[in-house]
C-alpha cells in the first residue's frame, strides 16, 4: 500500500510540478503526450494502412506514416516498432526494382528508427523526468534549459543507439514466428526482472552526480550524469524494450503495460515487489502469446 | 490510543539525586536483554537490529530506521518509547521500580554533562563487567573528554521556524525508507554528529547498524526526542499533512507482541504515552542568541519560495581527517533574478548546501563548516565564520542500501542567512566570493568549552576519505 502511495505521490508532483521547473516539466509531459498521440495514430492508421497495403496501393504513400505500417505488410502495429517493419521489407524486396527497393530500405531503416525513438520518447521519459528535473534544479538558473536538454538528448541518444542495435540485429529473428519471438522476449525480460543486475541497475537509475556550476565542467557534470542515469537505465529495462522492439500485434497494449512497469519501478521506494510483479506478468504475457502462436 | 494512567518521568542523566538507582536498574535489565535469545524480539540484539543491523538474515522490523526524512523524529519516539517498555519490564523482572524511566543526556547543557556519563566509562563496576560499557567508542570518550560545544548545540535547530522545508526542523517530505536526503536540523545537529562523535572511526555509535547496541544510543534518542518535545511545545507546528500523521509503524512491546503508531499517536507525550520530561531550562536557544534571534526575525512569511542555485563548487572535496577549502564565486546573472524579487536588494534566506557525498566508510569525524575563514584562524574567529556541521552518520547505508531501496547520496543543507548578514557588516561577506571551509572537531577537556572550535590536537590526514562532490550557495 505504501509502495503505491509512493508511485502517486511521484505522479502528483507531474502532474503539480513546483517552482521554476515547471515549464521544463509540462515541456516534457507534452513532448510525452505528443509521442503517444503519434503511435496511436500510426497504430490507427496502420490497421488501415494493412488493408491498403493488401491491394498495393500503400507503397506509394511511403513517408506517411500509414505507408510506414502498410510497408511492413503485418498486422497494423508491426510498422511502428521499426524492426518489424524491417522484417516485413525484407519480405518484400523482391516486388519492386532493385533500386527502389535499396532506397525503400534506406527510408525504411531512418523511418524504423525515428519510431523507435518515439516510442523510447513515450515509453521511458515518464521515468526519466526526476532526473531531468534533478539536473535543471542544480543547474543554474540561465543553463537550466541548457543542461535539461543536454540531458535529454544523450538520454534519448543512448535509447535510440540501443534501438539501432536491435534493428541491425532484426534479421535475426525475423524468420520465425512473431509471436514466438515475442514470447522469448517477454520470458527473458521476466527473467532479468528478477536478478541482481536489474536490482543493481534500478538503484543507479537514482544515484546523482555532481553538476558543476558553469562552463565546460558543466557541460560534463551534466554529460556524465546523463551516461551514468541513462546508461543504468538501458540496463535496467533493456530486455522489456527487446520485447517491445519485436511485438508485432497488441503493440498498443505492451507500451501501456510495460511504460506502468518502468514508471511504478522507478518511482517505488521499496522497487523489489514492483520488480517481482513484473516478471510475474511479463512471464504470463509469455506463457499467453507464446501458446497463442503454437495454438494459432 | 488511550491515555496512560501513569506518567513516568524522564530524568537528566547527569543530575539524579544522590541515591538514584535508575542507572543500576538499567544496567541490570540490559543484561537480562543481552541474555535473552537473538530472536526475541524483546533482547538486545533484537531491539539494536530494528534500528540496523549488519546481519545478512532479517527478523521482522529488521532495518527499520528512518533517517534524513520527515519521519526521523517520529520513528525515534515510537522506538525509543517501546524500547523504554521493554526495558521497566526487566527492570521489574530483576525487582526495580515500576515507574523506571529512560533518561536523557542532555550533553547541550556543557561542561561535564559533555562528557559520556560516568556509569557508562569504566569495563567493570564493582568487579563485574559493566552493561552499559562499550569499549567501541571514539577516543577519549570513555576517558572523559567532553564533547565540544558546536557539536551538542541544539539552539539552531530549536530556532527553526518550520518543521519541514528547506532547513528546517524535522527534515523534507519523503516516503518511509531508511535513508532518504532531506536531513532536518535536529537531526544534523546534535542528533548526526553526537553519533559520529561518540562512535568516531570503527566505533559502534557512528554505525546505524551498530549505533543501538550501545546503551548510550538511547539516552542520546531520549534527549533528541526532548528537544523534540521542546520545538513542539514553543509554538511550533508539527505537521499535519495525512502522509505524516497517518504513515504506520510496528513495532514490539514489552510482551514481544507487535504493535503499530502513526506520528498522529505520539505528538502529545503526556497524554499519549503517558511520559514528560524532567523541566529542562526555559530558554535553550539563548545559547547561541545571534543566529537563533536573527534567523527567527529574517523569515515573516510561511511560505517560502523554493530556494534557488546560485553559485557551486565546480571540483569535488577529498576529506581525509585535515581542514579543507573550497571556493567559488556566486553567479551574478542568477543572483541577480532572485534578488529581484527581494524588496531590501538582499536575499530573504542564503543557504549553504553539502552535497554529492559519498565514501564506502563512514571515518566518524565531525566536520564544522566555516564561511570565508581567514587562514590560521583562533577559535574565537573560527567560532564567528561557524555555518553548521556535517557528518556522515548512515554514510554507507545511503550509498548501499539494505534490503530494497533506492542509493543515493548524502546532501546537508544549512540556513546562513543570520551568518552572511553579520559577515557582510564586518566587510567579510560581499556577496560573491565564498569560501567554505571543513575543519574537524576534536572531544576537550570538559573545562575547557572554549576550544571548541580549535583542531584537534591528533588532526588525522588518512582516514576512511569521504567525497564532498559540490558545496553550493542557495538563495531564496
Amino acid at each position: 500500500m505504501s509502495e503505491l502511495r509512493a508511485v502517486l505521490v511521484g505522479l502528483r508532483s507531474y502532474a503539480a510540478p513546483r517552482g521554476d521547473d515547471r515549464n521544463l516539466t509540462l515541456l516534457v509531459l507534452a513532448a510525452v503526450v505528443l509521442a503517444w498521440a503519434a503511435l496511436i495514430a500510426v497504430a490507427a492508421a496502420g490497421a488501415m494502412g494493412g488493408g491498403t497495403s493488401a491491394n498495393g496501393s500503400g507503397m506509394s504513400g511511403m513517408a506517411g506514416m500509414s505507408g510506414m505500417a502498410g510497408m511492413s505488410g503485418m498486422s497494423g502495429m508491426a510498422g511502428m516498432a521499426g524492426m518489424s517493419g524491417m522484417s516485413g521489407m525484407s519480405g518484400m524486396g523482391s516486388r519492386p526494382s532493385s533500386g527502389a527497393a535499396a532506397t525503400l530500405l534506406g527510408s525504411g531503416l531512418a523511418l524504423a528508427i525515428a519510431m523507435w525513438t518515439l516510442m523510447v520518447a513515450a515509453m521511458m521519459l515518464p521515468a526519466a523526468l526526476p532526473a531531468v528535473q534533478h539536473v535543471a534544479v542544480n543547474s543554474l538558473r540561465w543553463r537550466r534549459r541548457r543542461a535539461a536538454a543536454t540531458f535529454l538528448v544523450v538520454y534519448i541518444a543512448i535509447w535510440a543507439v540501443f534501438g539501432a542495435v536491435l534493428i541491425a540485429l532484426a534479421p535475426l529473428w525475423s524468420g520465425v514466428d512473431g509471436k514466438l519471438v515475442l514470447a522469448a522476449a517477454l520470458a527473458a525480460a521476466a527473467g532479468w526482472q528478477l536478478t541482481v543486475h536489474k536490482r543493481r541497475a534500478l538503484r543507479d537509475c537514482h544515484r546523482p552526480s555532481p553538476l558543476p556550476p558553469s562552463g565546460r565542467a558543466a557541460t560534463r557534470g551534466v554529460l556524465e550524469f546523463a551516461w551514468r542515469n541513462s546508461s543504468a537505465c538501458v540496463r535496467s529495462c533493456w530486455a522489456m524494450m527487446l520485447a517491445m522492439a519485436v511485438a508485432s500485434s497488441m503493440m498498443i497494449f505492451w507500451m501501456v503495460a510495460i511504460t506502468g512497469i518502468v514508471l511504478t519501478e522507478k518511482l517505488a521506494t521499496k522497487p523489489r515487489q514492483a520488480t517481482r510483479v513484473a516478471a510475474v506478468l511479463l512471464g504470463a504475457g509469455a506463457l499467453v502469446t507464446g501458446a497463442s502462436a503454437l495454438i494459432g | 490510543m488511550t491515555s496512560e494512567a501513569t506518567q513516568f518521568i524522564r530524568r537528566n542523566v547527569w543530575t539524579l539525586p544522590a541515591g538514584d538507582t535508575t542507572l543500576e536498574e538499567y544496567a541490570e535489565a540490559v543484561a537480562i536483554m543481552k541474555s535473552r535469545h537473538a530472536s526475541d524480539p524483546t533482547s538486545w540484539t533484537y531491539q539494536a537490529a530494528m534500528h540496523g543491523t549488519h546481519a545478512t538474515t532479517s527478523e521482522p522490523l529488521w532495518n527499520g530506521c528512518q533517517h534524513g526524512t520527515w519521519f526521523f523524529v517520529a520513528w525515534h519516539r515510537m522506538f525509543i518509547f517501546y524500547f523504554e517498555r521493554i526495558v521497566r519490564a526487566a527492570v521489574v523482572q530483576a525487582g526495580g521500580s515500576s515507574k523506571w524511566a529512560l533518561p536523557f543526556w542532555d550533553y547541550g547543557a556543557g561542561g561535564e554533562q559533555a562528557t559520556i556519563p560516568t556509569a557508562f566509562r569504566h569495563k567493570h563496576v564493582n568487579g563485574k563487567p559493566n552493561p552499559l560499557f562499550v569499549a567501541e567508542r571514539a577516543q577519549g570518550v570513555n576517558a572523559g573528554l567532553a564533547l565540544p560545544p558546536p557539536v551538542t548545540s541544539s539552539a539552531h535547530a530549536l530556532s527553526r521556524r518550520r518543521f519541514t522545508g528547506t532547513a528546517q526542523f524535522g527534515g523534507g517530505v519523503t516516503p518511509a525508507q531508511q535513508f532518504s536526503n532531506s536531513t532536518g536540523q535536529l537531526e544534523q545537529t546534535p542528533h548526526n554528529v553526537v553519533h559520529d562523535a561518540i562512535g568516531g572511526n570503527g566505533g559502534w555509535m557512528s554505525d546505524p547498524d551498530r549505533a543501538a547496541a550501545d546503551p548510550i544510543f538511547w539516552l542520546h534518542h531520549s534527549d533528541i526526542d526532548r528537544l523534540w518535545s521542546i520545538w513542539s511545545s514553543s509554538g511550533h507546528q508539527d505537521p499535519t499533512d495525512p502522509r505524516w500523521t497517518g504513515q504506520h509503524f510496528s513495532f514490539f512491546d514489552a510482551h514481544g507482541s507487535k504493535v503499530e503508531k502513526t506520528p498522529a499517536d505520539v505528538l502529545d507525550i503526556r497524554g499519549q504515552l503517558g511520559y514528560t520530561y524532567e523541566a529542562a531550562p526555559p530558554a535553550p536557544a539563548a545559547a547561541e542568541p545571534p543566529v537563533a534571534a536573527m534567523t527567527a526575525m529574517s523569515s515573516s512569511s510561511d511560505e517560502e519560495p523554493e530556494p534557488e542555485l546560485v553559485g557551486a563548487s565546480d571540483t569535488p572535496v577529498q576529506l581525509v581527517g585535515a581542514p579543507a577549502s573550497v571556493s567559488f564565486e556566486i553567479d551574478s546573472k542568477a543572483s541577480q533574478v532572485v534578488l529581484a524579487q527581494s524588496d531590501s536588494g538582499e536575499p530573504s534566506h542564503v543557504y549553504l548546501s553539502v552535497e554529492d557525498i559519498e565514501a564506502d566508510k563512514n571515518p566518524g569525524t565531525v566536520y564544522g563548516l566555516y564561511v570565508n575563514l581567514p587562514g590560521d584562524p583562533s577559535p574565537q574567529t573560527a567560532e564567528s565564520h561557524h555555518a553548521g556541521n556535517v557528518s556522515f552518520f548512515g554514510v554507507e547505508r545511503a550509498r548501499d542500501p539494505r534490503g530494497d531501496e533506492h542509493a543515493h547520496s548524502l546532501r546537508f543543507v544549512h540556513e546562513i542567512t543570520a551568518l552572511t548578514q553579520r559577515l557582510a557588516s564586518q566587510g567579510e561577506w560581499d556577496g560573491q566570493h565564498v569560501t567554505v571551509t571543513f575543519r574537524p572537531f576534536g572531544l576537550i577537556p570538559p573545562d575547557r568549552p572554549e576550544l571548541g572550535h580549535a583542531l584537534p590536537q591528533t588532526a588525522s590526514t588518512s582516514e576512511p576519505p569521504v567525497t564532498i562532490g559540490r558545496v553550493s550557495i542557495l538563495f531564496s
